[in-house]
């Protein structure tokens, strides 16, 4: 043993010497220049109703992306979306004419991109396009580190056409949009918050169809609940209806469809008090308290997978974690779907989930060079190909019919794509990130206390909700 | 031998019944402490050999053993990459540890100074800042270290190795070591004609083979398992450790378990290795510090 503390003592004695040969190299090798962050002035302009449309001379880019690299750091570093997100950075490195080279890096998943961007910010060594929550972007957005994309949307020369433009759904590119109109962020694809219906234990309770409305909604929630206390096995007692977490995306899935948004009539703040928010709260709450409803510990796939749950709500970006939990050796193989959410009188909306991207605050070449890919990201054809490797949804419909054959595979994720329409964003706004933790304290809240607590409740969410405003502005 | 047995039998016969029933109830107490300990080693190497969608229910053995899961969860996490950064970043600090709190360790042991108590008890009194409290003056310094010198610490190793090298508990541990060790040898010492570089080589050193064990095993273990900071400090692959791999297995709509928990068993595995190797030295220094889980 006194040789190996010999060894390592003589080790430790050499290290410094071995920091700087190492220095040395690594400097060498990882040397990059300090990103330039001219002021957003800089941005390059051009009205589109301004652009010449002759066509005698050929129209030369205000800025020009030849040659640049582009850091993208993206959230999808593992399996099948990994392979074809790598794939399509390949193939715009081989294709592009502008000589754009895309490096693409994984950056774990969003909360620690978050913090990478944020530890970048500091550092000043930014990336070019990252990928994020449209709440946190709009913090990037306050403070200058990612710029709005309105004026390379509308560029006359690498802008979308208004044909383009009017392909893509509303409410994914509106899930950017600030309340000034700039366009912070911009979508690459989609998932929605919907619920997952055991339509073939439903059957068998004696519903033919996914619930159209909250009386329909409880009637086979409890019909589910009341079915697992009367059968003989005492360990599903207390199980059966809608597995209910009452996190942000969830009440909001329930607003929405009741034709609410959370926010109040000029657009510029949040209201918690309006009556969607207020049917949403009590129907929760009715089916918390009648035993149609339960929490589980963490995600319910294994209960929906057992006839513990006849709902549970989830991410469309969850439905192979169903899928497994179907093929599970004690599973019930029951058919199952996805539907939206039913609003209080018929109405019905799903949250969308926006895989979205910005461009950082670099210099106008980069950032150019950035919005060609990104422009290339959403053409129809690489959509198609994202969507069949990733499992999320396009942000443009002419997308949609280059995905026939996988939509006839996946039947499920085919009849999803029926919600998007009629799907809705969370507010991106910046104060977004710290009212949906309040969302969800207030909504848990409301599940443990009386039905007379919840005007009082949201009265104080509401209060919350400007104070994060103020906090943010 | 009859004699012999009897006289046994009869000392067995009259053994009081209160010492057997503390026996059982200590014998029960380390077997229910062996249970809780095991069962999450147990649960993650079954979980590794289940199918996602056993991972996700509440099964505790496999139905069918998916040995697949460990070449996935390889190739999945980049693990070939991410095991040799996380060698690289444990030898580099733990190099750094050992020599910086060693020479201070002697200093406050064994130099008498002006305010070395004081320095010490400062110093000391670090150990009650949160880390999660550090992590943004650390990185503001790292950062600010990178513009000013000749080398990158963002996305390179002294990013990652750097803050940890001077490891208050560390000091600590040895310099309580080092102060038992009797003045005669370093007199002894001195007679034959050793300085303190000498004395701590081969003298000190030697007598602290227990708390040296202890402080590789504990920085082994601390630099192994990083994540927060790591993640921090690199926005590449090139420098990031194992457990960034590990935390990939995690996305927006749920996590991979089967493959995760496979990934878990081959990041604990060098750890274990080490400790079965130094547990005598590891052990014997913890009953010798009073130091306390």
């Amino acid at each position: 043993m006194s040789k190996m503390l010999k060894a390592t003592f003589m080790f430790a004695i050499v290290f410094s010497l071995i920091l700087t040969a190492c220095g040395s190299q690594a400097a060498t090798a990882t040397e990059e220049p300090a990103a330039p962050q001219p002021a957003p002035t800089e941005k390059p302009a051009a009205a589109p109703t301004e652009a010449p449309m002759a066509t005698e001379a050929p129209m030369m880019p205000d800025v020009d992306p030849t040659g640049q690299t582009v850091n993208f750091w993206h959230v999808w570093g593992q399996g099948l979306p990994n392979e074809t997100m790598l794939a399509i950075v390949d193939d715009f490195n081989a294709s592009n004419e502008w000589g754009i080279t895309v490096n693409a890096v994984d950056q774990g998943n969003y909360s620690d991109l978050e913090d990478a961007l944020n530890a970048a910010i500091q550092s000043g060594d930014l990336p070019d396009l990252v990928t994020g929550y449209t709440n946190a972007m709009a913090n990037w957005y306050a403070v200058d580190s990612v710029v709005d994309l309105g004026p390379y949307i509308n560029d006359s020369y690498f802008g979308l056409s208004d044909e383009e433009l009017s392909a893509f759904y509303e409410g994914s590119i509106n899930g950017g949009v600030a309340p000034d109109g700039s366009v912070f962020a911009f979508p690459i694809s989609q998932s929605e918050n919907v619920l997952f219906y055991n339509s073939g234990w439903a059957k068998e309770l004696g519903f033919d169809n996914p619930p159209a409305n909250y009386t329909e909604f409880k009637e086979q929630a409890c019909a589910a609940a009341a079915a697992n206390n009367a059968d003989d096995n005492p360990d599903n007692d207390g199980t059966g209806g809608l597995v209910l977490y009452a996190g942000a995306s969830n009440v909001a899935s329930f607003v929405f469809a009741n034709g609410g948004n959370m926010q109040n009539a000029a657009g510029d703040g949040y209201d918690f008090t309006d009556q969607t928010v207020v049917d949403a709260a009590n129907f929760m709450k009715e089916m918390w308290d009648e035993g149609c409803a339960y929490p589980t510990e963490s995600y319910p796939n294994p209960e929906f997978a057992t006839r513990k749950a006849l709902f549970t709500m989830s991410s469309t970006a969850g439905l192979p974690y169903q899928v497994a939990a179907f093929d599970a050796e004690d599973a019930i193989k029951d058919d199952w779907t996805i539907a939206p959410f039913p609003g209080k009188d018929g109405g019905q909306s799903v949250d969308l989930f926006g895989q979205y991207v910005a461009i950082a605050n670099t210099n106008p070449e980069r950032m150019m060079a950035t919005w060609v890919f990104i422009k290339y990201l959403t053409s129809p054809e690489v959509q198609a190909k994202w969507i069949e490797g990733s499992a999320y949804y396009p942000v443009r419909s002419d997308a949609v019919p280059l995905l026939d054959s996988y939509a006839s595979n996946n039947p499920i994720w085919s009849y999803g794509l029926t919600f998007l329409d009629s799907g809705k964003a969370e507010p991106a706004w910046a104060s977004w990130t710290t009212v949906r933790r309040d969302v969800g304290d207030t909504f848990n809240a409301i599940l443990q206390g009386t039905p007379e607590d919840i005007p009082g409740l949201l009265d104080d969410l509401n209060a919350q909700a400007q104070q994060a405003i103020e906090e943010t502005q | 031998m009859d004699s012999s047995n009897s006289s046994t039998r009869i000392r067995t016969r009259h053994k009081p019944s209160w010492i057997v029933a503390r026996n059982v109830f200590t014998y029960l107490f380390l077997f229910v402490g062996v249970i809780i300990t095991i069962f999450p080693f147990f649960w993650m190497i079954s979980t590794s050999l289940m199918s996602l969608g056993e991972a996700q229910g509440t099964r505790i053995i496999p139905s069918a053993i998916h040995l697949e899961n460990y070449v996935n969860a390889w190739k999945e996490a980049n693990f070939s990459l991410y095991m040799w950064n996380s060698v690289r970043i444990t030898i580099l600090t733990l190099a750094g540890e050992l020599t910086f709190s060693i020479l201070a360790a002697y200093a406050f042991a064994r130099i008498k100074f002006p305010g070395r108590d004081f320095i010490f008890a400062a110093m000391l009194s670090t150990i009650m800042i949160p880390a999660m409290v550090l992590i943004i003056p650390n990185f503001l310094t790292v950062t600010w270290l990178g513009r000013i010198g000749p080398i990158k610490w963002i996305n390179n190793w002294p990013a990652l190795t750097v803050p940890f090298m001077g490891s208050v508990f560390s000091i600590f541990l040895l310099r309580q070591f080092f102060a038992q060790i009797p003045d005669e040898l370093f007199d002894a010492a001195q007679i034959d004609g050793a300085g303190h570089f000498r004395f701590l080589w081969s003298v000190v050193l030697p007598l602290s083979k227990a708390p040296v064990m202890v402080i590789i095993i504990l920085s082994f273990i601390g630099t192994w398992n990083a994540l927060a900071w790591p993640m921090l400090v690199t926005n590449s692959p090139d420098w990031r450790p194992i457990a960034v791999g590990l935390s990939g297995f995690i996305d927006e709509a749920g996590q991979m378990l089967n493959l995760m928990m496979a990934g878990a068993v081959i990041t604990v595995i060098p750890i274990l290795v080490l400790y079965f190797f130094t547990q005598k030295q590891f052990t014997d220094s913890i009953a010798r510090s009073g130091l306390k889980g």
